[in-house]
């Protein structure tokens, strides 16, 4: 039998070295295991690639559920009913349970979730920009959840359904249900604000204008341009980014249309498929958070920016170090 | 020729109506979650459906009074629907039924 192997855990915040070619048997079998729909359930089935993008994989999904704190909870102070007021804690909630959910793994690795959570640098947090933005009012909190957890949610249930690491795919079954949640409520309210006044209508549309790209850009970049595939290699996830995209895109356009907001996005009845109406990258205006369809910037700049976050990122990563929630929420 | 009304229909009905109405968390119905304290059929078709809520401040209620009001109006006969939350006679965790508590048992999810 295998010895379990004992690894000093790799700093949190480095990537993973793009594939390379290798004719190691341990590899090779593993590989084709995986593919053959084998789970592993214990780090000894591993080999130290597998290992470095599963954990990888894994830091990432724990970021991005923790930020959801900093960036969900301040619509608690302008949601409508009591009831809102709880349905952003609730999820907030739910998004820090499923970060537990990862660090317990995680602590099976090596990691420690204190320093991990209170220690790290903010700024070499690996978030998305769909959870850089606090929001301002209770509208971009359900528009945020309708476009953007949903997003997630294809995320999470790809990995559920196709993860190669048994603890993990399992784990996410509660995580999915909680997510249908969010999303089903984010639908419920974006119908409601849309037919509720002309200003909650404008706050929607200003909303999914801001929202749409970010999320369509969650994703990642097209297929064509990945040159890190690891993650499907290793049966880590099982679609790729633009297959998830499309699977995203197939519901919020509908969905939009159904209710009446624009969105940049149709079904394109030559190709079968949905399409963006703009070529990403696009820019984002940091200042006045307008998108400028006509002005592209480059991948490489777009990866940049991607890495540094916006300006929010640090700030809000840096409320959970200091716990001033109280003050702000009274 | 004068057309008959549509039947107000029985408790029965209603309950069978109301099974396609899902916990906004659980992947099971409301009645085999045990959060259906009753239904009440006036000779008029007003319906009146008593729901226990499990968590006090559930963000999901409002959900599930549309889900429940969707379900039962869209029943032929139905004239009214009114969803009441029962809590004079609170949800206990045994009144989910057994295939719903193994289910949430195999899901990690603590009742």
């Amino acid at each position: 039998m295998t010895e379990l192997v004992q690894r000093d855990p790799a700093p949190v915040s480095s990537g993973v070295e793009p594939a390379t070619d290798t004719e190691d048997a341990r590899e090779v079998a593993l590989q084709t295991r995986v593919h053959a729909g084998h789970q592993l359930e214990d780090q000894s089935e591993m080999t130290p690639r597998y290992y470095d993008v599963l954990v990888n994989t894994m830091h990432i999904a724990a970021d991005l559920e923790v930020v959801t704190l900093p960036t969900y909870s301040p619509s608690i102070l302008n949601a409508p009913t009591l009831e809102d007021k709880i349905a952003i804690a609730s999820a907030c909630q739910d998004e820090l349970g499923h970060a537990q959910v990862m660090y317990r793994m995680l602590e099976e690795f090596g990691y420690d979730t204190h320093e991990f959570l209170f220690e790290r640098d903010p700024s070499l947090w690996r978030t998305n920009q769909v959870l850089e933005y606090p929001h301002r009012d209770y509208v971009e909190s359900v528009v945020s959840m309708c476009y953007g957890d949903r997003a997630g949610y294809i995320t999470t249930t790809d990995l559920e359904e196709n993860c190669s690491f048994g603890p993990y795919s399992r784990s996410l079954r509660k995580v999915n249900f909680e997510e249908v949640f969010h999303v089903q409520h984010g639908e419920r309210w974006v119908r409601r604000f849309w037919n509720h006044s002309e200003e909650s209508r404008r706050r929607v549309q200003e909303a999914v204008d801001f929202y749409f790209p970010l999320c369509a850009g969650w994703f990642g970049v097209p297929d064509t341009l990945k040159k890190r595939t690891d993650q499907l290699l290793y049966r880590i996830r099982g679609a790729s980014n633009d297959q998830m995209r499309q699977k995203w895109l197939s519901q919020v356009v509908p969905f939009s249309e159904s209710v009446g907001i624009e969105v940049p996005a149709h079904f394109d009845e030559e190709q079968g498929q949905y399409v963006l109406d703009y070529t990403p990258p696009v820019y984002l205006d940091p200042d006045t958070l307008k998108w400028d369809f006509d002005r592209h910037i480059t991948w490489k700049e777009q990866f940049a920016l991607w890495k540094q976050g916006s300006r929010y990122k640090v700030p809000s990563i840096e409320r959970l170090h200091q716990e001033v929630y109280g003050e702000d929420l009274w | 020729m004068v057309t008959a009304a549509a039947v107000v229909p029985d408790a029965e009905t209603v309950m069978a109506a109301l099974e396609v109405v899902n916990d906004p968390h659980v992947p099971s119905s409301l009645r085999r979650m045990g959060m259906v304290a009753g239904v009440e059929v006036a000779p008029d078709g007003g319906v009146r459906v008593r729901i226990r809520i499990p968590c006090m401040a559930c963000p999901g209620t409002a959900m599930i009074r549309d889900g429940v009001h969707d379900a039962v109006a869209a029943l032929p006969g139905v004239t009214a629907v009114k969803v009441v939350e029962a809590w004079e006679e609170p949800w206990t965790r045994d009144m989910v039924d057994p295939a719903t508590r193994r289910l949430m048992h195999d899901n990690g999810i603590q009742i």
